[in-house]
């Protein structure tokens, strides 16, 4: 698997100000608006809330990783989104969220899906690598962290 | 005395001791031998259909009742239907015999090696088809022709106790001499062999079994009928700066033809709708309507050789021709989609004529002077060619039939143009799109044996589901046990996708994945197959995927599962059958 910087750009990294996991999510996936990720950012983000509904994808230690596997997403990428107050996001361990990382994938890109939803989780279960994210004040200061992660 | 004895003792010996250390000529004669007993029968069986055909058609027609014995013909015309209900009966009194007919059916049963054919199914369709055809439909006797010639040529290799591959090569032999020997055409008998039966395939090692059977068929048919042609054609004149006229004449057959096919394809459709797999029943029906056309317009009574006759006695005006024309081909293309028993070889004739003589006619409006019998018969190759995808058979059929070498020049151009035209615009001809339609594409080089296995035969009915919304966690135990994957239902049970193993490994990777995952977010979408689908096609959808089970479902529920391995063995087990069959428990 190449570097995860390959799956994501300055643009798609945002501190978010919603409060409610559902806004945020649309906050979050609108960084693709425009971009040649995504076609229809509507259906994502209603794939993405369908999704949410089910299950939560608040795993816990602070994180979320909202995705969604749709037609209209031509390119697989990931967007970062932080929140310094947090989010409820209906977590496994019941505390707020304060990194969500957004992952959009095409309909056949199936392992490829995999493999960045692996490296994604592989970087977030480093603690220091975590806390650095959520202090992080740049979107800059964001990308040199990852590029840094191993 | 005893010195003749000695002499003679040691020509027996001379000759037994050649016989016995020459094995490879023993079989060229014994080959020679079969083939020609084969091309006789085969003669013969298609002499005695001709005449049950020609004596149901002379004794029961309706305009020779109505000329004789005063009979006012429309109390006559009742005769097709008289037939169509005797052919219902007969199909349903014999429903396995009668399920295969024509000449696709002969080409199946070669391909597939569905072989020995049973005498009993091969008299049946003389029977049938005589019925048919004698009593009046417009359909022609090559394609019940084919089925005799190549069944008597099954029944007779199965008597020598032939291997199956030369079984099939006597099959082939048998279907082109009864050919030869219906149309007093042993050239063209071959080469439909080799179109028709063959596919093409000129390496094929019947090559010499069919046409030393179509000569014997053809010397039968001669010895029966004598030296009569099919045909009376009168003098015509060609003129070869014509040219452009004739090759805008084979543009005309090759889009009659794919009219024609259109046609036939919507009333199929129709046919299946209203009667689904029963579609013989509608023959009754057809037949009254057949009946009532048959009042107003004898002509189109029965195969077409009287019209054809006629139209080339210039014995109709151009009005008559047209309306002869439309109803010829309207009740061809319904006959034949009932599945009633009967080809388009002669039916193309007959529509190759009108087309032809029309064409001439109605350019000499604009002030060209064409010769229309000449253009009948020029018509007459370019339909046979374009319908039936036959060019070369096209080109020696009208030549043996009208004996007349300036004629070939212009059937040539407008039966390859009918064909190529037919051809380009449906990618395959009107037997390989049959075929097609029963999963079996023979347009490869090579015919996949899996196109006749069906996905019904080796189904598996016990396969696991799991709800789209379950965690990936709990689908994890269930993949393990299931052997090869799982089907992911909605709510209502309804087929949403797939789970294998495979397509999960990279997700176990990282066992915070498994955490964030349900089994919706890595369902794999696709195509289920269903039970009539043949087991290529399961195993083409497979590959498209990557995949190793793919569903069978009915609607949008999942009725069983089919698995990559099952459609392997079967493979093995068949091909290990055609080698047992072809080498192994048969002698010679």
């Amino acid at each position: 698997m190449s570097s995860l910087l390959e799956f994501t750009d300055t643009k798609f990294i945002k501190f978010l100000k919603s409060k409610n996991k559902y806004k945020a999510i649309e906050e979050l996936a609108d960084v693709f608006k425009g971009t040649d990720v995504c076609s229809d950012i509507k259906a994502f983000i209603n794939a993405l809330k369908e999704r949410e509904e089910i299950m939560t994808t608040g795993i816990g230690f602070g994180i979320a990783v909202p995705h969604a596997k749709l037609e209209s997403v031509h390119k697989i990428a990931f967007a970062i989104g932080i929140s310094k107050k947090g989010i409820d996001f209906n977590s496994i361990d019941g505390k707020p969220v304060h990194l969500v990382v957004l992952v959009a994938a095409g309909e056949r890109q199936h392992k490829e899906y995999l493999k960045l939803l692996s490296k994604i989780m592989s970087v977030l279960k480093n603690d220091i690598i975590r806390n650095e994210m959520i202090q992080a004040k740049s979107t800059k200061d964001i990308i040199e962290i990852l590029r840094n992660a191993k | 005395m005893d010195k003749t004895l000695y002499i003679l003792q040691h020509c027996y010996d001379s000759i037994k001791k050649f016989f016995t250390t020459r094995y490879d000529l023993k079989e060229y004669i014994l080959q020679i031998g079969i083939s020609l007993l084969i091309g006789a029968t085969a003669g013969l069986g298609a002499m005695v259909f001709h005449t049950l055909i020609e004596w149901m058609r002379f004794a029961i027609n309706p305009s020779r009742f109505s000329r004789y014995l005063e009979i006012p013909s429309f109390v006559m015309a009742i005769v097709p239907v008289i037939g169509a209900l005797m052919i219902i009966g007969l199909t349903r009194l014999f429903p396995q015999q009668a399920s295969e007919r024509g000449v696709t059916s002969v080409i199946k049963s070669v391909l597939l090696q569905k072989i020995p054919i049973p005498l009993f199914t091969t008299l049946f369709h003389l029977l049938a088809s005589a019925v048919t055809l004698g009593t009046g439909a417009p359909l022609g006797p090559e394609g019940p022709s084919a089925k005799i010639g190549g069944g008597l040529g099954s029944y007779i290799s199965s008597l020598f106790r032939l291997n199956i591959r030369k079984m099939t090569t006597y099959t082939v032999a048998g279907a082109g001499a009864a050919i030869s020997a219906i149309f007093n055409a042993p050239i063209a008998g071959v080469f439909f062999g080799i179109e028709v039966i063959l596919l093409n395939d000129l390496k094929n090692e019947s090559l010499s079994a069919l046409v030393i059977a179509s000569v014997s068929a053809d010397m039968v048919s001669k010895a029966y009928l004598g030296n009569v042609a099919l045909l009376q054609i009168p003098k015509f004149q060609v003129n070869t700066h014509e040219v452009l006229y004739f090759i805008l004449l084979a543009i005309v057959c090759g889009v009659v033809a794919l009219l024609f096919m259109e046609l036939s394809h919507i009333i199929k459709k129709f046919y299946k709708k209203i009667r689904k797999d029963d579609t013989i029943a509608i023959l009754l029906p057809l037949s009254l309507l057949f009946a009532v056309a048959v009042m107003f317009y004898t002509d189109i009574y029965g195969i077409g050789y009287e019209l054809i006759n006629k139209v080339l006695a210039k014995e109709f005006s151009v009005n008559i021709l047209v309306i002869l024309f439309v109803l010829k081909i309207i009740f061809i293309a319904l006959y034949f989609q009932t599945g009633a028993y009967g080809g388009l070889f002669a039916p193309s004739l007959c529509i190759g004529i009108l087309v032809g003589y029309l064409f001439a006619s109605m350019l000499s409006f604009f002030g060209a002077t064409l010769d229309p019998v000449a253009y009948a018969l020029i018509g007459m190759g370019g339909m046979l060619a374009g319908l039936n995808s036959i060019p070369i058979t096209a080109i020696l059929m009208v030549f043996e039939l009208t004996n007349d070498y300036r004629i070939i020049l212009p059937v040539m151009l407008a039966s390859v143009i009918a064909h190529l035209t037919v051809t380009y615009y449906n990618k395959g001809t009107i037997y390989e799109l049959e075929l097609l339609e029963e999963g079996i594409d023979v347009r490869k080089s090579r015919i996949n044996v899996l196109e006749s296995v069906t996905v019904h035969s080796i189904a598996r009915k016990d396969f696991q589901t799991i709800n789209a919304k379950a965690p990936l966690k709990f689908a994890m135990d269930k993949l393990i046990e299931a052997e090869t994957g799982l089907i992911v239902v909605d709510d209502n049970g309804g087929y949403t996708g797939i789970l294998s193993l495979n397509e999960v490994r990279q997700a176990l990777l990282s066992s915070d994945v498994v955490e964030l995952l349900i089994c919706q977010d890595i369902v794999l979408h696709v195509n289920p197959c269903s039970e009539s689908n043949s087991a290529a096609e399961a195993l083409r959808r497979m590959d498209e995927y990557g995949i190793d089970f793919l569903p069978v479902a009915k609607g949008n529920k999942v009725t069983a599962i089919v698995l990559y391995r099952d459609i392997i063995s079967m493979y093995n087990k068949i091909i290990v059958q055609i080698e047992e069959k072809q080498y192994g428990h048969f002698g010679l």
